[in-house]
Parts: structure tokens; sequence; C-alpha cells
């Protein structure tokens, strides 16, 4: 019982061998489908929420360039609108 | 309010003052502020090298200063900006936020949980974040890391800034440079990264400063040579590769590119995890104790995620070498020393082993697994109509219906229909799996419920047709899993689904999945299993005599321990058992032990247990065997009746009646919590070394005493997966390794060599019971069990005498 009785390994294909292994990669890299990823798709929903969770990170990474007093003025500035 | 030296260099950021702060007048009072000075002083740092500030001093609650992604409220930018001016004017050295606030306040980032550990320069001061010492302290793992972190912090508090270490990652070389790299290499640390389902690069480290990642994402006849040459170092048996978690490389390489790696391993996350069980085992975590590299994990999830370019994907893999390394060269003196070594090395040996059953995997009879979903749906449907049935007889209501979907409508009819007090989670009523357990058991005060008993089995159907029944399987038509050579701490194998979402935990499959598992094209199945292993080894380890007797003379234990709980004969006892079998309805019980005549004493049943103890939901050797799995561990009267659906008071005698029985079993318990307290760590009987951080608490304890027997049989199958696996008889080429259920192995044999069956089954029982030596200095062996089939779920139970001429029968049954 050995894990090379089940296959050959690499180094023992020839070229033409190599050769159809990576096309077989290639071919299954197209037809790929992240199982993980698809359930995720499913389940999520562009909410309210979600869309407000996005715009925070927008913010987030706009302020992130921001030096502190930049920042400062402008959470001040947008404070007082809503006010 | 501070505390600590003013002109210290080194600052500690809390990020909100103790609750008894300004009643005691410090900063850091009450229990959070104990741990902290415990802390503190594991740390060896004084009051005189250190000045501890709050970021939030006037408690504001954290979400008027940030929202939960860590984004700074104008509050919270105003607070912020202040504490940097006051920061500023200290001028420190170095400053070690504790606390997601504080964390957020300097680096604008509150992913303590990411940047825990790593050193940042910021405003011409280090940052180096920890966790809070007020929240996570509590726990004993995490007053280590943190006082890891302050050591790491002290010894940064100096006048230099920081610089980030020196990495010399080479990406994308030429074949002549990656030959040239690996040419003279020894030691090499690995990672591949894989990408859309194949493997994108794959990067080596041979020093703690250089990596070379080659980048597979190439065009045909070049990434042919690419993985030639890299083939070529993973094959050379002289060579030795470090990776964590390497078994996933391994087993990715492998199965995508039929790469073999034959060089000598080792794994940071084995040797981490062996040697500090209670911590967690990510690189990330690792390279954030071991190194002084900042976390560079987003690198390559952006990658991932489609932010980012190839370059950055194949820098990340080469940091991931370079710390990998670095990981390594810390832990590999005390790893490989005395204390560990063994346990390290047979891990490791475990890894090929484990390939071979990743990659065989087991046939999915598809014919058979349609015809169990219909199985199933036709019982949940017989399930449902008795339900309807007994609902309406609890409520004497004749109209009464209810479906078991909805927990509204159940939380009605057991709190409302029927008035019975709720049992609650969190404060509002449930009917959860707990609650459910707990209305199908008697009180003092009524009757145990059967419709509760009913929508349990129910749920677990349904479960089961969910979790086990629809998962997908590979395209070839077969069940596979992920193993996880330490995925727990008892060394016990864990398993998942696979890379690409196909299989599932291959250790918990249920008897009714079990059924389309079956055996190849003329092949048969067969599983040895340890006979009541972890049972055997308590009785030799707490060195009982009454155990060991029961073992000595060959009873069933489980029959043993309910004739002693119960009084009643032994021979009644298997009678009842072999009548009743796993019925769990009260009133068919009580049918059959009132029509039950015992005809090796030729008496009825009910005369024969007339005053007697009599579990009333299962049989008694049932209640035997529950008795024997979980007194053993500390298991109390109260969570042994939710288990086994037994009343308390029922419970309560039988396990008073099981620790009088089994008399040494508590001076075991207390000796092992001697040993645990005073060394802090536990040795087995196979020589496997556990260490035990926290207070000696009743739930460490439990933990010890479970680890000691569970760790001996682990080991003992996971060994005799590694002999037979490496055997050298003739008999085992033939034979095929397909699952591992911690005790027991599933093993494939072709029908065409039959005649070599028995010796593969007598070489594997062999490896399957090695001597082992109580610690009174007592010899023995647990035995094993065979059995043997065409299906998983339908296999025959034999002897290793008989094991050939059953195979003969089964074969020429199926013909």
């Amino acid at each position: 019982m050995k894990l090379t009785h089940l296959e050959k390994h690499f180094l023992e294909f020839d070229h033409v061998e190599v050769d159809a292994l990576l096309k077989q990669n290639d071919s299954d890299k197209e037809s790929y489908v992240n199982v993980y990823e698809k359930k995720t798709v499913k389940k999520t929903k562009r909410t309210e929420g979600k869309q407000k969770l996005d715009d925070y990170a927008t913010i987030k990474k706009a302020l992130g360039a921001m030096s502190a007093e930049e920042k400062l003025a402008l959470l001040k500035s947008l404070a007082q609108k809503e006010a | 309010m501070t505390w600590g030296n003013k002109n210290a260099k080194l600052i500690l950021l809390i990020d909100r003052p103790a609750s008894r702060a300004y009643t005691d007048s410090s900063i850091i009072s009450g229990r959070g502020g104990q741990n902290l000075h415990l802390i503190l002083d594991h740390a060896g740092i004084s009051s005189n090298d250190a000045y501890v500030l709050c970021a939030n001093p006037s408690d504001i609650p954290e979400q008027a200063l940030m929202n939960a992604k860590g984004v700074l409220t104008l509050r919270g930018t105003d607070l912020a900006t202040k504490l940097r001016a006051q920061l500023n004017g200290l001028d420190p050295y170095c400053v070690v936020p504790m606390g997601r606030v504080s964390c957020s306040f300097l680096l604008q980032d509150a992913r303590l949980d990411k940047l825990r550990g790593s050193c940042f320069q910021y405003n011409g001061y280090k940052v180096i974040p920890t966790r809070n010492p007020f929240t996570s302290g509590f726990n004993t793992p995490d007053r280590y890391i943190i006082s890891a972190d302050l050591t790491k912090a002290k010894r940064m508090a100096v006048k230099e800034p920081y610089k980030p270490p020196d990495m010399n990652i080479m990406i994308d070389p030429a074949p002549n440079i990656v030959e040239r790299y690996l040419s003279d290499a020894e030691v090499v640390s690995c990672d591949i990264e894989v990408s859309r389902g194949q493997v994108f690069c794959i990067g080596f480290s041979k020093d703690e400063d250089t990596a070379m990642v080659v980048n597979l994402d190439r065009p045909l006849p070049e990434r042919g040579i690419m993985w030639r040459i890299c083939a070529e170092f993973l094959d050379d048996p002289t060579k030795t590769v470090i990776g964590q978690n390497f078994i996933y490389d391994m087993n990715m390489m492998w199965r995508l590119n039929h790469i073999r790696v034959s060089a000598k391993i080792h794994d940071t996350m084995i040797a981490h995890h062996i040697m500090y069980p209670d911590f967690e085992k990510s690189l990330q975590f690792l390279t954030s104790m071991y190194t002084t590299i900042p976390y560079y994990k987003d690198e390559g999830g952006f990658w991932k995620s489609g932010v980012g370019d190839r370059k950055s994907f194949l820098y990340y893999n080469g940091k991931v070498c370079i710390a990998t390394f670095r990981v390594w060269e810390k832990l590999k003196d005390k790893i490989l020393g005395e204390k560990f070594v063994s346990q390290y090395e047979e891990t490791i040996s475990m890894y090929e082993p484990l390939m071979y059953l990743m990659y065989r995997g087991l046939n999915v009879d598809m014919r058979e697994l349609t015809i169990v979903k219909h199985k199933l749906r036709e019982e949940i449907t017989s399930i449902d109509a008795s339900l309807q049935g007994v609902v309406q007889k609890e409520s004497n209501h004749e109209c009464m219906e209810l479906n078991y979907n909805s927990p509204k409508q159940c939380m009605e009819y057991f709190y409302s229909t029927l008035g019975l007090p709720p049992y609650r989670k969190g404060g509002k009523p449930t009917v959860d799996d707990k609650a459910l357990a707990q209305l199908a058991k008697t009180t003092s005060s009524r009757e145990g419920l059967y419709s509760a008993q009913l929508i349990q089995q129910l749920r677990q159907r349904k479960k089961l047709f969910s979790t086990y029944l629809d998962i997908d399987f590979d395209k070839d038509h077969r069940f596979r899993s992920e193993y996880k050579p330490r995925g727990t701490r008892t060394g016990r194998l864990s398993s998942s689904k696979t890379f690409w979402g196909s299989g599932m935990n291959a250790q918990n499959v249920p008897p009714e999945m079990k059924a389309f598992l079956v055996a190849d094209r003329d092949t048969l199945l067969i599983e040895m299993d340890k006979r009541q292993s972890e049972w055997v080894i308590t009785a030799y380890l707490a060195n009982d005599p009454e155990m060991i007797r029961v073992i000595t003379t060959g009873v069933d234990p489980h029959a043993a321990t309910a004739e002693m709980v119960t009084g009643i004969p032994l021979e009644a006892i298997r009678a009842e058992n072999k009548a009743i079998g796993h019925t769990t309805n009260p009133e068919e019980i009580d049918r059959i032990r009132s029509e039950l005549i015992v005809e090796e004493l030729s008496a009825p049943f009910k005369l024969l247990t007339s005053g007697c103890f009599l579990p009333r939901t299962l049989s008694i050797r049932q209640m035997g065997k529950k008795c024997n799995h979980a007194l053993n561990y500390l298991m109390g009267a109260r969570q042994f009746s939710l288990e086994t659906g037994m009343a308390e008071a029922e419970c309560n005698e039988a396990r008073n009646k099981y620790l009088t029985g089994y008399s040494r079993l508590p001076e075991w318990w207390e000796e092992v919590r001697k040993t645990v307290q005073e060394d802090r760590g536990l040795r087995n009987i196979c020589h496997q070394y556990r260490a035990f951080v926290g207070t000696c608490d009743d739930a460490m304890l439990k933990d010890a005493v479970a680890h000691l027997p569970q760790s001996v049989s682990a080991w003992m199958v996971n060994m005799a997966m590694v002999d037979i696996y490496h055997s050298p008889h003739a008999e085992c080429v033939a034979g095929e390794m397909l699952a591992n259920v911690h005790d027991s192995i599933l093993f494939q044999y072709p029908t065409d060599k039959l005649d070599e069956l028995a010796r593969f089954c007598s070489v594997a029982k062999y490896a399957m019971e090695p001597e082992l030596t109580s610690p009174a200095g007592v010899s023995f062996r647990v035995e094993t069990d065979i059995k043997i089939g065409l299906s998983w779920g339908h296999m025959v139970e034999t002897t290793f005498q008989d094991v050939g001429d059953t195979a003969w029968k089964l074969v020429q049954a199926k013909r």
C-alpha cells in the first residue's frame, strides 16, 4: 500500500504526460467554481445595511489618505451640516 | 489618572479605566487591574519601567467613539487627536495600545486580532498593539500572549527607530536561477499558494532573509520545466523541507500535479501545537510570537479577492516562506529535544498514510444513496404521523396538530397548551435540543414527554438529510475528506470536507450514510475497531481491581457495569438488550419487558427484576454503556441525565453505584489533579507530554482525566496506521487503507487474494495491539474487533480466525 501504487508521480511522467497533466490543470482552472464563495453569494442580499457598510469602507479609505487636521475639519463640517 | 513612571519610555495605553479606578484611586484596579499586574510581573515590567495611560479616561461608550468596523466618530477623532498630542509630549520610544479603541486611536485600524504583536513605526515611536488585559486577561492563554507582547515592547523601548526585517524576495525567476538557488540548499521552508483551484506559485526560503518564489502561472512548456525542477528538489530524501501545515501543501501538490515529497519534513504548526496545545496555531499567530515580522497576511488575501496584483501575491508567498523559516529556527531546539521529539516525529510520520486516505477516498453507491434518501423521507413521514397521535393524547385534544419545524408552534404546545414552565436560553423560552431533552425526561412532578423525544428524532433526521445526504461528492463518485494530524489536543485526528467543498468529516459518519459508502469492485471492506478502548485503558491507569477483573474475565464491560448498577443478573440484561435494541419509546420498552421471558434462567424478566432500578427510556445494557462512557470522566448526575434522557434521581443512583463499584476511580482523579497542579502537565503511558495552562479547576481536571486514555487510544490507532502503511509484508501491498475513525481503521482488500486476507488481518491486528504498561507496571493490550462487508453500513462481525471463511462466504453470497 503506497501512494505511488495508485498513480505515477510527476518525475515518472514523460513530456507528453506532463503536457496532458498541465493542460488538464488549465481546463480545471477554467471550470473552477469556488464552492465557498458560491454559497456566500447565494446567501448575501444587497440590503440597505450592506450598502451602509460599503459606504463606511469607502469613507474609511478616503479618511485614511487625509491628515489628522483635514479629517477633523471634514468631520466638523459634516456635523454642522447635519445639525 | 495614570500609573507608573511618567518619564518611562514604554507607554501602555489601556482602553478605559477599571470600573473601580476612581474609588480605588488607581487606573488599574479591580479584577482586570489585578490581571494586568500579574501580566506586568510576568513580563518583568515594574512601575518604574512603564507609564500607563488611558485612551478613553471619561469612559465614553465604545459605540460613541467608533463603529463596528473601527471607523472613528467625531468624538472618537477628537479624543484620538488629544491622545496623540499627549503622547508626543511624553516622547516615548514604544507605545502598547491594549485594546480595540486605543489601537484604532493610534493606527486608525481596529483589527486587533490581526495587528496584535506586530511592531509599527508611527509618529516617531514604535507601536505594538496587544489584547485588552481587562477582558482577554481572564483567559489564561491570552494572559501569556499579552505578556509576550509586553516583553517584546520592553525590548523595543529603545531610541533606534523600528526597522522591519530585511527580506530579499526573488519573484518569478528563470529556470536556471531556480536551479542555482536550490542546488546548495539543504534545509528550506516551502509554501504554495493556490488560486482558482490550481497551484499558482511555490516559494522556497533557505535562510532567514531570502526567499525565491517560482511563478507557476505561466505558459505550458516553461511551467513543465519549473515543476520538474521543484519536483526533483522535493523528491530528494537528503533535503529537509519545513512547512506550516505542510500536509495541505503536500496533498494539493499530489492531487493536482502528482508531486511526491520524499524530503525530510518539519512542520511548524505541528511543533507549536505539540508544545503549546492551548494556543492558536496559525502562521499569523506564530509569526507574531516568534518573529519581528509585522502583520502581512492582508497582502495575499487582497489578491485572492481580486484586489491587488499578481506581484504582491508572489511577494506574499515569499514572506510566508521567510516567516516559516524564522519560526522553525525558534522552535526547533525545543521540539527536537528529549521531551517532545518522539511525539513530534510520530505525528510527522502520519503524513504519508494520511495522504493515502485523502487521495483514495471511498466509493459511493449513488443508487443506494437515492434509496437511503427515500427511506429517510418515509421515516420522517412516519415519525411525524406518530408525533401527531402523541400530541393529541398528551393534550387530550383530538384535533391537536404540531409542526415540528416551527419552534413557535412547539413552544406554544409545550408552554401554553400543556402549561409547562418554560426552559429558557438567555432569558427567552426555548425548545432547543437541550430543552427538548429536559422535557423528554421524567421529573418529580411529571412524566417525561414522548412528543419531545419524537421532535428530537425528527430534527435529527432532518439534520441527517441536510448535513450528510445532500453533500457533494467528487467527480469520480468518491467520498473524500481532509485529515488534520493535530486536529485535537489529545492527538486524535480530525477531518473535514475537502478544499473543493466535497465530502465531509469522515469520523462522524452516521450509519445511514455508511450504507452507501461501499467497497470498490472485486474488493471487500474490513473494519478493525479497538474494543472499549478508553474504558480498558482507564481501568489500567486507575488500577481498579474490579474493572480489571471485568476485562480479564472477558465479560462485556457494558453488561457488567449494568449488572453492578442494577443488581440484575447478566443473563436477564443480555436477553433484555436483545429484545429492546435501540428503542427509546418508554411504553414500548415497558411492554417488551412485561412480555419477556429470560430463557437461560427460565423466568419472566419482570419477576427477576422486581424491586430493581430500571431505566425507562433505554435498555439496561445501554445504560451500562452510557455509564462507562460518561462516568469515568467526572460527569455529574445532571449532565448524565441530560445526555441519557434518564431522570436525574436515576442518574444519581447509577452514578453512586458506579463509583462505589469501581472505587479506585475517585482516587485516580485525585492523583491526576495533583500531577497537573504540581507539574502543569501530564505524560501518558506512551510517553507523550501535554502541557496544561491556567487554573486547575474542575473543567481542567475533566480535560486532563479524559486526555490520558483518549490520547493513548488515538496513539495506538495512528501508529498502527503508519506501521501497516509501511509494512514490508507482501500481504499488505494488496490492502488499502480508506478511513481512520479515532478507534478504528477501515481497509479494503481485493477478493481475488482472499487466501492472503487472514495474514493481512493478523499483521494489522499485531500493529493495532501494541503492548502497553500501566503506571503500576502491569502489561496489557487492548483487544481489536473485526468486521467485514461490502458496504460500510452493513458489516458482519467475525473473528481473526474466521475472517477468511467469512469473506469467502460473503463473496459467494454476492455472486
